[in-house]
């Protein structure tokens, strides 16, 4: 089974980020890493190649410039290879832009499953995983949080708000999967030797036969208009207990729908 | 000569990072101290899994076939996060005993001196499967079970919790003299390179404390007193980095310098460094210092463990002094 893993290598968090005042958006002249919530697909996909007793994991990735430190990582882990979308147009990039690349990208390969992140942990539209599986006209399962293959259907534990739904479908499929749903291994130093040597098939806009213009800033059909800093987190609310903080206690769980 | 760490070793050490933070953060390492000879087993076969131990194992056994250099890279990360465990040992025990690359099995190493007093200590004892012991001859493979052990009840480190008996059996000759003597050149190295983690380490934790801690209005960082002890920590660091990265080399490269002459200076001044920052990080946090909350001792301590291993400071002193 070959199961193809969406990723996108993004500044590192940890790193306080930088906004451009010009695009309003994040700066991304520094090293880039495989975004976290990119690392539960690529655990699971690993694991439902392991499962499957063959194939090979690989990854799709799209940046502006030629960087693949971040695809090094998921390559250390056990990807076999990488296609790496890399081209100056691309810059400025709205989510749909992005899903027409990926799925063109993806169409390179042969892929039985396509796993992606619910969403990128420097963007969170959510809507990328959604969007390439209607333009390669796949069903879409989102915010897995497991997934079992059986023949050729795949059997999704969905996420909801109060507890999973367990839906199924054919492949080929897009399942998008949540976060902390599995433990991402660590690379072994061997994976990350290995890693260097593994195939990462550079291509542009033109081999993908896209317009240069259909994507980066021309292309985009979203604009971003003001950035605001995030307001900040409200005090908590202390309750004095004369008897009844139990009964305020529970029906604040209720408002969060934890009861 | 150019200590830039190559993109390869980078790698490593990024790798190695990422594992230790996420599998060896502070409070899971003082946890350790609860387990048989403080060594976490599921831990342990996840830093040999990752390939810690066998770095510069050939391939052809297993191993990634890098050299010293490499080894002391990631060695040093191991020092910075504390990680308690014969982790030197095992380096060194990699392609002679079954499972110590693969983390199955988990030796300790003495060294059998002469000037060594009746009491013979085995660090980390109880959780140990053998113990190698070195030898002018040769190195032995001694089966624990077979040692009439004492377990005292507190340890200078609990990290470091030792069994002390009153003598060896003979053991099974596993490698010859030469390779003895390599060994413990090899094993002073790596023990001068968590050293110099520890050095790293403890100033990383006094710098933190000294930007966040305020005093008279003001982070005490910006006293003159604290900002001279954490500047001599850094110094300490970076010339303990340049001293063991040039003993590493000297391993791999004969050429390049007298290996043995390298690790005796590396030990001296790594030593030094892991001392003298534990001491300072300490200082730098105040009252807090003492107290066992605060993870200054812990560099303190293992900088006081490493000093008795692989020969003592008057003993590379001495060295350094007879070759000149």
């Amino acid at each position: 089974m070959n199961v193809v893993v969406c990723v996108k290598q993004i500044p590192d968090p940890a790193d306080p980020g930088e906004l451009d005042p010009e695009s309003k958006t994040l700066k991304r002249d520094v090293k880039l890493i495989l975004d976290e919530s990119d690392s539960y697909g690529v655990e699971m996909a690993l694991q439902l190649v392991d499962s499957a007793g063959g194939g090979d994991v690989t990854l799709v990735s799209m940046a502006p410039n030629n960087e693949v430190s971040g695809l090094r990582t998921a390559l250390a882990m056990g990807a076999a290879g990488a296609v790496l979308v890399s081209d100056e147009a691309l810059a400025g990039s709205d989510s749909l832009s992005t899903a027409k690349v990926l799925a063109k990208a993806i169409g390179r390969t042969e892929a039985d499953l396509i796993i992606t992140a619910t969403e990128s942990s420097d963007g969170y539209t959510g809507t990328v995983p959604a969007q390439i599986a209607e333009l390669l006209g796949l069903p879409s399962v989102t915010f897995a949080k497991e997934i079992n293959i059986s023949g050729s259907t795949v059997a999704v534990k969905r996420q909801t708000e109060t507890g999973y739904l367990e839906v199924e479908c054919p492949m080929p499929c897009v399942v998008s999967v949540t976060a902390g749903v599995v433990e991402p291994r660590y690379p072994s130093f061997k994976g990350i030797m290995a890693a260097k040597s593994k195939p990462v098939d550079e291509v542009t806009c033109a081999d993908l036969g896209i317009e240069t213009d259909a994507v980066g800033w021309s292309g985009a059909r979203q604009e971003i208009i003001g950035i605001d800093r995030a307001e900040e987190r409200e005090a908590g609310e202390i309750i004095e207990d004369e008897g009844e903080a139990h009964e305020r206690i529970i029906s604040f769980l209720e408002e969060l729908k934890v009861l | 000569m150019d200590f830039e760490l190559s993109d390869d070793q980078e790698a490593l050490r990024d790798g190695v990072i990422s594992v230790l933070e996420g599998r060896f953060d502070s409070a899971t390492v003082r946890s350790m101290s609860g387990q048989p000879g403080a060594i976490d087993r599921t831990r342990w076969t996840e830093l040999a899994e990752t390939g810690v131990f066998s770095l510069a194992l050939p391939e052809d056994e297993g191993g990634l076939g890098l050299g010293w250099a490499d080894t002391a890279i990631v060695y040093e990360q191991l020092g910075r996060f504390v990680v308690p465990g014969p982790l030197v040992a095992c380096a060194l025990a990699a392609g002679l005993v079954d499972g110590v690359a693969e983390g199955s099995t988990i030796v300790g190493l003495i060294e059998d001196r002469a000037d060594a007093d009746s009491q013979i200590v085995i660090e980390h004892a109880a959780g140990l499967d053998a113990v190698l012991v070195l030898r002018p001859e040769g190195v032995d493979q001694i089966a624990l079970d077979s040692l009439d052990l004492d377990y005292p009840d507190i340890p200078l480190d609990a990290l470091t919790p030792v069994g002390v008996c009153r003598s060896l059996p003979a053991g099974t000759r596993i490698a010859q003299g030469d390779s003895a003597a390599r060994m413990t050149t090899i094993g002073s190295v790596l023990t001068a390179a968590l050293q110099l983690g520890l050095a790293a380490g403890a100033t990383e934790l006094a710098v933190a404390y000294a930007s966040e801690r305020e005093q008279f209005g003001k982070v005490i960082g910006k006293f003159q007193a604290v900002k001279h002890l954490c500047a001599d920590m850094i110094s300490r660091v970076e010339v303990a980095r340049a001293a063991v990265y040039f003993a590493a080399v000297a391993l791999d490269d004969p050429t390049v310098g007298d290996a043995a002459h390298a690790a005796s200076v590396a030990r001296i001044v790594a030593g030094d460094a892991a001392s003298a920052n534990g001491r300072d990080c300490i200082q730098v946090h105040g009252g807090m210092g003492y107290t066992s909350e605060v993870d200054a001792h812990l560099f303190l301590k293992r900088a006081w463990v490493h000093e008795t291993q692989f020969g003592s400071l008057e003993h590379h002193e001495e060295s350094i002094a007879a070759s000149m």
